[in-house]
């Protein structure tokens, strides 16, 4: 085995930090488990690997929990439209405190055709002026389709706040649904600077030139594009441990039971984490991040409930126990066929993430007519495919995983929305 | 009503919770999401007060009544949330050509989103919701409405898209109505809203579904009674064919299959119909008990399908021809 061929996983926290060296086959080389990245790295005889991946998304869950997060302006692009629902509805009051230097709602916004109003560009200067945030979210009615009066805000913000003000917007971030979509693009404003003492310390220790980060959504993504989308790193956690569990098993229907500081119960169906459907809650906030869909245990004598309510209606399924608190979790659970202890399933986490894919993901809409159609998911491929090779993936293996088309019904003009997933290998 | 239904008589914001879960119910999968409506309805009448829910029979005989709620596509509803002062345009329109005052809103529809969203435009005006509505439940079309079956016309019909332009619609009759609406919406984003079926109180004592907020409070606000168990068990087939959808549900050797368009419309086992629109079929998720809706049923998942009797307006044979299974293209009903 060369060293070419290695892979440095690492999970980290909440109760500890785990470093493992893998060789191609996903065979654990080295190991270290300590108290922090710095002294893991350290044990580590020779840490040198051509790929190191990080499961980060601890460090944004406490940023958030500890409200050591980012003073946000929250910038809405729509009025008159949007006013029946103001930003950050819902918000708990101790995160909205942390985070929120102002919300305006201004003028402007896009219609699902393309027709737009004109934004308030004075509107938006006036506000930033006025609040002088660390970091500007901004929300544009329909961005998703069409990013350009989101681009003009955030050329306002650097115009009014200085070239390094951090924006986040929300075109980048999410899909149709405007609300969850607003507050995931808060939550990643308010996360600005959440990883760059991991950066330095990545950097200072030299693991290899260009690390990756777990997101919570399955896939990688390299540092640099990272630091800039901080909360797709929530749930990253869940994301690989199932990931591990299928690695160290190949069980591609199990049910995981992940145990740390907390136990979890997820699922995988072929091979890949259940997801959760509709929105999912970040610290309280709705947002419609693509994540695992998970069950917390409180009592581990629950297990087995737990389990049973979560597959509903499976026959006795196999449980496969992760993590690092996993040797503490029982050899036989009520209801399931078999629990499964896999060698090194205290450090699914750390391989889990080693092997993850990069992705990207775009949508369109347009008129529901084939030749449309056609056009619209060339178009939504090809956005998917630049954003999946921003991300770090390798250009010449990136592959479609999922095309989704949802009619917009009850139009005259019937209208349909595309969404493309691309991945591969970093 | 059944047992255990309680009169509505105001809504404030605890009581908004379970008025949303009831109209999901009611919606038999369509309808949209009521969340953003909630959430729009949450914040005004925490602005503005909670709202006064009134029966049609508490309302003097010439009281004009506003039938309102939102119409186009669904998906774009979670992203064009409404300013909030469309009631306002819609009652401007309506007063300005009937020269009478508006006394009270009512839902159209009680299904899904728009059972909810008058709640904001009536808590912003200060005026009272009627309890009652045109559909008992939620259809596809703006004239399978009781008020239609009456003889009420939906003309004069007002449009607006919660960006101050308005279109005011006379059509010589409620289907060509349904059409310009349509099309207006085309140039006002897709999604409008919309107030039709203005009528006097009499005219709703006689045209209008009563008690609907109510039966949608009630089964909200608890487990809901009067559900008719038709299967639990799991998703293991969806086909899809144009628009139309259907889904098979598996428990043992038993297997449901759903049709649906939009909404769930036939329950069928052994190709014997056990439900069927106008009634409401519910799809709950197993583990939540929330309801499912149609657009997002998937394969795979756990759910319990029931049924909800249809008000009794529509078993007639002039209401089944409006909403019965042959208006939706099923010819074995």
């Amino acid at each position: 085995m060369t060293m070419a061929e290695t892979r440095l996983g690492i999970e980290l926290g909440p109760a500890r930090t785990v470093a493992v060296v893998l060789d191609a086959a996903g065979r654990v080389l080295e190991r270290a488990v300590a108290r922090n990245l710095r002294s893991a790295l350290e044990t580590l005889p020779d840490h040198t690997a051509q790929l190191t991946v990080v499961d980060a998304g601890e460090l944004a869950t406490e940023a958030l929990e500890l409200g050591n997060v980012a003073r946000t302006a929250v910038v809405r692009i729509g009025a008159p439209l949007t006013l029946a629902v103001p930003p950050l509805t819902g918000w708990p009051g101790v995160l909205r405190s942390a985070v929120c230097a102002g919300t305006a709602v201004v003028a402007g916004g896009v219609e699902y055709d393309g027709a737009a109003a004109p934004l308030d560009e004075d509107a938006i200067a006036r506000f930033l002026e006025q609040t002088r945030p660390e970091s500007v979210a901004v929300t544009g009615l329909f961005a998703p389709f069409a990013p350009d009066q989101e681009l003009a805000a955030a050329e306002v913000a650097r115009r009014t706040l200085g070239r390094a003000i951090p924006i986040s917007l929300s075109h980048e971030i999410g899909t149709l649904g405007l609300l969850e979509r607003e507050n995931a693009t808060v939550l990643n404003a308010a996360l600005t600077g959440v990883f760059d003492d991991l950066a330095d310390e990545l950097r200072s220790h030299g693991a290899s030139p260009h690390p990756y980060l777990a997101r919570g959504d399955g896939t990688l993504v390299a540092l640099i594009p990272a630091l800039s989308l901080p909360v797709a790193a929530v749930g990253s956690g869940t994301a690989t441990a199932l990931a591990g569990a299928f690695r160290l098993t190949g069980i591609d229907d199990a049910v995981v039971a992940l145990a740390e500081r907390n136990l979890l119960v997820g699922a995988l169906r072929n091979g890949l984490a259940r997801e959760a459907r509709g929105p999912v809650k970040i610290a309280g906030v709705s947002t419609a991040l693509r994540l695992a869909s998970v069950r917390a245990v409180s009592d581990p004598a629950d297990l087995g409930a737990v389990v049973a309510r979560f597959v509903a209606g499976r026959l006795r399924p196999v449980l496969v126990a992760v993590g690092g608190a996993s040797h503490g979790l029982p050899r036989e659970v009520e209801g399931v066929a078999e629990v499964i202890h896999p060698p090194s399933g205290a450090l699914a986490r750390a391989i889990g993430a080693a092997f993850m894919p990069v992705g990207g993901e775009a949508e369109r809409a347009c008129v529901d007519r084939e030749d449309l159609r056609h056009d619209a998911r060339r178009g939504a491929h090809a956005d998917a495919y630049e954003r999946a090779v921003h991300h770090g993936a390798d250009p010449n293996r990136v592959e479609v995983v999922d095309v989704e088309e949802t009619p917009l019904t009850a139009l005259s003009a019937g209208m349909v929305r595309i969404r493309v997933r691309v991945a591969g290998p970093p | 009503m059944l047992s255990g239904s309680v009169r509505l008589t105001r809504l404030d914001v605890p009581r908004l919770d379970a008025l949303a879960r009831g109209c999901a119910l009611l919606a038999s999968g369509g309808g949209g999401d009521p969340s953003v409506a909630l959430a729009s309805a949450v914040h005004a009448v925490e602005a503005h007060g909670p709202v006064e829910v009134v029966t049609l029979n508490d309302l003097p005989h010439d009281a004009l009544v506003l039938p309102c709620g939102q119409v186009g596509s669904m998906a774009l509803a979670a992203e064009r949330i409404w300013s909030g002062d469309e009631g306002r345009a819609l009652v401007d329109v309506i007063e300005r050509r009937c020269g009478t005052r508006v006394a009270v809103l009512a839902p159209f529809e009680v299904g899904g989103a728009n059972g909810l969203l008058p709640v904001t435009w009536a808590a912003r005006l200060g005026l009272p919701l009627a309890d009652a509505d045109g559909m008992g439940r939620t259809f596809p079309r703006l004239f399978q409405q009781t008020m239609h079956l009456a003889g009420v016309p939906a003309s004069p019909v007002a449009v607006t898209d919660g960006r101050g332009n308005t279109v005011l619609i006379e059509a010589d009759d409620d289907r060509a109505a349904e059409r310009l609406v349509r099309a207006a919406l085309a140039g006002m984003g897709g999604i409008g809203a919309v107030a039709l079926y203005s009528m006097t109180a009499s005219q709703a004592r006689r045209a209008a579904i009563g008690g609907s907020l109510s039966r949608a409070y009630s089964l909200g606000r608890g487990p809901p009674e009067g559900l008719e168990l038709l299967i639990e068990g799991r998703v293991i087939d969806i086909e899809r064919r144009d628009d139309a959808r259907a889904a098979t549900v598996r428990r043992g050797a038993r297997q449901l299959r759903l049709e649906l368009c939009g909404e769930y419309l036939l329950a069928l086992e052994d190709g014997a119909i056990v439900a069927a629109v106008p009634d409401i079929i519910c799809v709950l998720a197993a583990e939540s008990g929330d309801p499912v809706s149609a657009d997002a049923l998937r394969y795979g998942a756990e759910v319990t399908v029931a049924t909800l009797p249809a008000p009794a307006v529509w078993r007639s044979g002039p209401g089944l021809e409006l909403v019965g299974p042959l208006a939706f293209g099923y010819d074995h009903g």
